[in-house]
């Protein structure tokens, strides 16, 4: 039964290796704390706590730094969203710019958020934004035009 | 292509190491040659942007447990991973509100917007909890196929079921997993269906198991295959 169990307890690790896809290197190739629960927050819930989920992304950003792991993809570009919804333009496009940068396959997504947050900073510091509320970044460069799906019944004017 | 369905009953110790040892041979052995490669192999995608997820199950949520956790066996797997909630974000500000809209938009503008190489197409075909008197159970069955977006070629399809029995000693083993692959999620957020979700997640796209994905440019594993 000890052995039983002693062999449980190894399967329960190996299973975990294999799923990671490395059995050489139980590590992971990236700091997974809090991006993929900051991303489910942030997909179940309408209106999110954007200032603490970026401050879990930030304790992230620490502990991967002590630790000398690398961020996930996609981390960086989302917190640069989340900053981006909390009003701060500066940090946003710090960390898109981060994105781009640690993960060149993200050029050319982070180039066209790039362009649609400097259009956010105009709208929301020009006189147009009089609802005080922050324009949606795809108001200055609509991206996905006119392709009304088949059943996309009931849409008002899709893009 | 690949449909498996993995029991993970926790009252069954000798089950979990023959599961383990299966994991264990998975993560090691190249895949299967039954399953045909080919245009994978020839497509050699570095990055992958994944919809949001079709949602066939009762469960309103199903498809953003699915999609938050689809990142990380991909990643590992040595993939860019487009960001997902940016990606939904990005969607929504234009117009497209539904999965089935996503989905449904051509291959050359994902492309364009995104500039991944290659789309992963999800639907959650079951994801739910069913109870009983001695045990519980909780089942997400998740499939997907990866398209080429530069050639609209079809890489690679799967689908996995996970069925998540609770009871008898409880989910000790289950829990080890879940703590070891998603930290401190238990935590702050008491959902066993999250839970399974991404262990449908790993068990589908993390690569190298047999009829699983290839591993991608950004993995030690990957297979510098001609």
């Amino acid at each position: 039964m000890a052995y039983l169990r002693s062999s449980a307890r190894l399967a329960a690790g190996c299973i975990v290796v294999g799923m990671l896809g490395a059995c050489a290197q139980p590590k992971t190739m990236y700091s997974w704390q809090a991006y993929q629960p900051q991303v489910y927050s942030y997909l179940k819930d309408d209106v999110g706590d954007y200032a603490a989920q970026a401050a879990s992304l930030e304790k992230n950003v620490q502990d991967a730094r002590a630790a000398d792991q690398a961020l996930p993809p996609g981390f960086r570009a989302h917190l640069g969203m989340l900053y981006l919804k909390l009003g701060q333009s500066d940090k946003a496009v710090e960390q898109l710019q981060g994105e781009k940068l640690a993960f060149p396959e993200a050029t050319a997504f982070m180039d066209f958020l790039l362009r649609n947050a400097s259009g956010q900073a105009a709208a929301q510091g020009g006189p147009a934004s009089a609802s005080g509320q922050p324009e949606p970044a795809g108001a200055a460069t609509p991206a996905i035009p006119a392709t009304e799906p088949a059943a996309g019944a009931g849409k008002a004017g899709g893009a | 292509m690949m449909i498996t369905t993995t029991r993970l009953p926790a009252a069954s110790l000798l089950r979990a190491a023959v599961l383990g040892l299966a994991a264990l041979l998975a993560g090691c052995a190249a895949p299967e040659n039954n399953v045909d490669y080919t245009a994978f192999r020839a497509s050699r995608p570095a990055s992958i942007l994944v919809l949001p997820p079709l949602n066939e199950s009762v469960e309103a949520g199903a498809g953003a447990a699915v999609l938050a956790q689809a990142t990380l066996p991909l990643a590992e797997s040595g993939y860019y991973v487009v960001p997902v909630a940016v990606m939904d974000e990005t969607f929504k500000q234009n117009g497209v509100h539904t999965a089935d809209d996503a989905q449904a938009l051509p291959a050359a503008k994902l492309r364009e917007i995104f500039g991944a190489d290659a789309a992963l197409y999800l639907k959650v075909t079951q994801y739910g909890a069913s109870y009983a008197v001695l045990s519980s159970s909780v089942t997400v069955a998740v499939e997907g196929t990866l398209l080429d977006l530069r050639t609209g070629a079809k890489l690679w399809d799967g689908r996995k079921t996970i069925v998540y029995s609770s009871g008898g000693n409880g989910g000790g083993l289950i829990g080890m997993l879940v703590q070891a692959i998603v930290d401190q999620v238990v935590n702050t957020l008491s959902d066993r269906g999250f839970q399974v979700a991404g262990l449908a997640d790993q068990s589908l796209l993390g690569a190298g198991q047999p009829g699983g994905l290839l591993h991608g440019p950004r993995s030690p594993h990957y297979e510098l295959l001609k």
